[in-house]
């Protein structure tokens, strides 16, 4: 590694000993993210304040290595994997809640923040951030910020780019700036929209201003049973035609919900084909309107039964099946692939029988839990590692399902990020002048492109981008 | 080149129905479609044309860093007024530019639907221009601003290259989000031709509110307890003078009596009996209409701190003998200001300084303050801005 030492030498004069991961062993453990991707970082560095992050990253700078910020790891898109190599930014002991204003129904918080650890230590004040992705527990606000995560109950609320207004960012070279505020909407450009959703590919962000926002008041959550997946599907679209937006809306297919009461006993019924997780939020009596109307909604789709949670235990129970879904998943094969696409949600039921049928092709198992409310998919493809050729076979169904999303008028990606993933897939939805403005756009924050390299923009003519090639490139990108 | 050869280039273009009366500019440009107004914004270009953007009346914006009309060519996309596509299912839109907030309301109504595009200026502000200048108006409170609800967006870059971002779907973060930097840009990165939204399901009955307030410290009350409150209603207005607040919430008929009950506690922190409006639809029409020929100021504050910087530029105006009226969202700090007579030099600044002095963030803007303007200000973010400007715009 010898062109590293000398800058494993000054960062360590600067962070000391401990501040520093060098040794092989150290850095093996910054290989990969929660995707499937791996690639091994040179140092690892751990700033803990606003003034260690502008000297690591000048240091970097002045050694032309590449510098990936990153989180928690648990990205599903390998955004914080060092796919050049160069040095891991470790931002998770920034983890300060710096101010708490209800007043002005902000707070502002560091990028190491765990999403949930937030939200519970400023619930005495009745207030909470929104995103709640389902891996809330272990991740950074920092890491939602450079995903623009969602989660289930960003339905009705938005994702985290509705709920953030202001960042402080530091530059490749070490500069600062400060984008947006408190206020409601900044001078100038907005540059805090692009900059949420960048993955760390424009600048490091050192401090977030969030909004806050007020608990609701009562809460209903149901549970929507069925006998065919296809009426599952219809019932999304049937909800929104009623003029209800609930808060959150999952689905669940045959498979899947098997796989979770297995493991969780959430009291999802072991013989049906799909089953749906609807959650209304609002005033006690609104909910209890919107609850009555979804029930009859899900009785004319042709649900063979509809329950509603009656209190706290229950309707955490049924939740828990959810926020626990991957990890019930992860015992039944020792590897799977999570895949994110959306899709128009009018779309459900016809890419769903899309998606058995790539199954049925590749002998893969392929399930199916997501936000069904926004058309989010997540198909976790199984495989087995240890089987020569299947983790291919894993990547190429994932590809083929996210080429039937983008036919279907969707996207390559609803919230788990391009990164080093899906950089070769932008060509799908996206022109050579769009991605020309957003290289511009790249130019002005992260001129030499040291800053989180090979991520979000295709730069590698990997054989997955020249098999797209031969599709008519950038076809569906016109509006 | 003369008026009348730019005016030649620009029919050889557009064919006969693609220019008319410059209105101040050498001639006004009518594209007929995105593609047209690719190949206009290249052919100005090479020809080292300026280009304002305007949609007739309501805005005029110039696309370089040349603000003068004469011997520019007025771009006008009245012509691109197309639905591109409308799933009612899928509760989204695909509009062009030229649409008024109005024809857009029409379509949607069909299928009990909306986009809560309540600007100044009401069914006649065109969709371009309410995205360029990102205007909103008192649905803000419930619904955010276009920023929030703008899922794709198609534009036309200085080098007359149609380029877009986002796409169809409701969800989506492949990319940057090109919809919310060009949302605001007022056409200086490029002009917007089109964009698709999410669209909501309209609220199917609605109820508007009104108290008058004695002052200051009953506005601020009504804000607190509004704050505190577990309900989401549509719109929270301050207006004055004199001074008024409303509330406007929606939802079934369960819903709508809960706010009802919650009225008289409200009341208590507004100091007077809240009565009802009797014709929503007409109130929040004239509500919303532009008033006379005053100048007009847009004033953001932190939301808690809004009403403290309104009072201080009450007492301002008070003190310089000119009339303030305002009108805006009490919940989120943000109002529009009508002034007159005008300021202009030493006194313009210290009115500005008036609303930072209440909070450092607090600012006040001119509504047709051209970014060019505000650009030109100190610090780092303005610095990124400048060169992004350099990097993508004229
Ligand atoms: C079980 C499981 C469930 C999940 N559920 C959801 C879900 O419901 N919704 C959802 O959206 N996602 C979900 N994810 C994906 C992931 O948790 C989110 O993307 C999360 O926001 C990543 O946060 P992190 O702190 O782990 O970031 P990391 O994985 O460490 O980093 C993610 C990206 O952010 C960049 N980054 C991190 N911090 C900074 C910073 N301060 N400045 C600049 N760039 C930075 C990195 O370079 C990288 O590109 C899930 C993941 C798992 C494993």
């Amino acid at each position: 590694m010898g062109a590293y030492d000398q800058l494993r030498r000054k960062l360590e004069a600067r962070f000391g000993r401990a501040g520093v991961i060098g040794d092989p062993v150290g850095r093996m453990l910054y290989e990969y993210d929660g995707g499937v991707d791996r690639a091994t970082p040179d140092l690892v560095v751990f700033p803990q304040t606003r003034e260690d992050v502008i000297a690591a990253v000048k240091l970097a700078h002045q050694a032309g290595a590449p510098l990936i910020p990153r989180g928690a790891g648990t990205g599903l898109s390998g955004g914080a994997v060092a796919r050049e190599g160069g040095v891991i930014l470790s931002l998770n002991r920034m983890r300060r809640i710096v101010e708490v204003d209800v007043e002005n129904l902000r707070a502002r918080v560091e990028p190491g923040v765990v999403n949930l650890e937030f939200s519970d230590q400023i619930a005495p004040t009745g207030f909470y951030f929104v995103p709640d992705p389902s891996s809330q527990k272990a991740c950074t606000i920092g890491g939602n910020v450079a995903e623009n995560s969602g989660g289930p109950h960003t339905l009705a609320y938005g994702v985290t780019v509705n709920h953030v207004t202001g960042l402080e960012i530091v530059l490749a070279d070490g500069a600062v700036a400060r984008l947006g505020g408190k206020t409601a909407e900044c001078q100038g450009y907005d540059l805090v929209g692009p900059l949420v959703g960048s993955e760390g590919t424009l600048a490091i962000v050192t401090e977030i201003t969030v909004k806050l926002t007020r608990r609701p008041e009562a809460a209903r959550t149901l549970l929507a049973i069925y006998d065919a997946a296809e009426q599952a599907a219809a019932t999304v679209s049937a909800i929104t035609a009623e003029g209800i937006v609930p808060a959150a809306l999952e689905m669940f297919d045959g498979f899947s919900l098997r796989a979770v009461e297995a493991y969780i006993h959430a009291g999802y019924p072991l013989d049906s084909a799909a089953v749906l997780l609807i959650e209304v939020e609002g005033l006690e009596e609104e909910v209890e309107e919107q609850a009555a109307a979804i029930e009859q909604v899900c009785a004319r789709a042709g649900a063979r039964e509809t329950r509603r949670a009656r209190d706290e235990a229950e309707r955490a129970k049924l939740w828990l099946g959810r926020k626990h879904a991957f990890g019930a998943m992860g015992r039944l094969s020792s590897n799977f692939y999570v895949m994110d696409g959306v899709i128009p949600r009018t779309k459900i039921g016809a890419v769903l029988a899309g998606i058995e049928r790539i199954s049925a092709a590749s002998g893969l198992r392929i399930g199916n839990i997501f936000h069904a409310g926004d058309g989010n998919l997540h198909p976790l493809v199984f495989f087995d590692q240890r089987v020569p050729g299947q983790f291919e076979a894993a990547r190429a169904a994932s590809e083929d399902i996210i080429r039937l999303c983008v036919e279907m008028g969707g996207s390559i990606t609803g919230e788990h990020g391009v990164g080093m993933e899906k950089d070769g897939l932008m060509p799908l939805i996206f022109s050579e002048a769009d991605l020309d403005f957003m290289r511009a756009v790249k130019q002005v924050f992260n001129p030499e492109g040291k800053l989180n390299p090979g991520k979000l923009l295709p730069t590698y003519r990997s054989c997955r981008e020249t098999a797209l090639a031969a599709a008519p490139a950038g076809a569906a990108a016109r509006l | 080149m003369t008026q009348d050869a730019i005016a030649a280039g620009v029919e050889a273009l557009l064919g006969k129905g693609g220019v008319g009366e410059g209105a101040g500019a050498a001639c006004r440009a009518l594209p007929a479609d995105a593609e047209q107004t690719a190949a206009l914004v290249a052919w100005a270009r090479a020809a080292r044309l300026p280009l304002a953007v305007g949609h007739g009346a309501t805005i005029a914006l110039a696309m370089g860093s040349e603000r003068t009309l004469s011997g520019a060519v007025r771009l006008d996309l009245a012509r691109l007024a197309r639905v591109r596509f409308y799933e009612p299912q899928d509760l989204t839109i695909g509009l062009e530019a030229g649409l008024t907030a109005g024809a857009i309301a029409a379509e949607l109504a069909r299928a009990q639907q909306c986009l809560p595009l309540d600007v100044a200026g009401g069914d006649a502000a065109r969709l371009g221009a309410i995205l360029a200048a990102h205007r909103s108006g008192p649905l803000r409170h419930y619904y955010g601003t276009v920023r929030d609800f703008t899922i794709g967006i198609e534009f036309v870059t200085a080098a007359g290259k149609l380029t877009h971002g986002g796409g169809r779907v409701v969800k989506n973060v492949a990319g940057y989000d090109l919809m919310r930097l060009m949302i605001g840009a007022q056409g200086t990165l490029g002009v917007i031709t089109a964009a698709n939204f999410k669209v909501f399901p309209r609220p199917a009955e609605t109820e508007t509110w009104g108290w008058g307030l004695a002052g200051w410290e009953q506005a601020e009350a009504l804000r607190g307890a509004l704050l505190r409150h577990p309900g989401r209603p549509l719109a929270l207005e301050l207006c004055g003078p004199p001074l008024r607040a409303y509330l406007r919430f929606g939802g079934g008929a369960g819903a709508r009596a809960r706010w009802r009950r919650e009225l008289a506690a409200l009341s208590r922190h507004a100091g007077s009996e809240a009565e009802a409006v009797a014709d929503e639809g007409a109130f929040w029409r004239e509500y919303g209409a532009a008033a006379s020929g005053a100048q007009r100021w847009r004033l953001v504050a932190p939301a808690g701190r809004g009403v403290a910087a309104l009072r201080a530029l009450e007492g301002f105006a008070a003190a310089q003998g000119r009339a303030l009226r305002w009108r805006g969202r009490l919940g989120l700090g943000v109002f529009e200001l009508e002034l007159a007579p005008e300021l202009e030099g030493r006194p313009a600044l210290d009115w500005r300084e008036a609303a930072r002095r209440v909070h450092p963030e607090a600012r006040l803007m001119r509504d047709d303050e051209p970014i060019e303007t505000v650009l030109d200000g100190s610090g780092a973010d303005l610095a990124l801005m400048r060169k992004l400007r350099a990097a993508v715009g004229a």
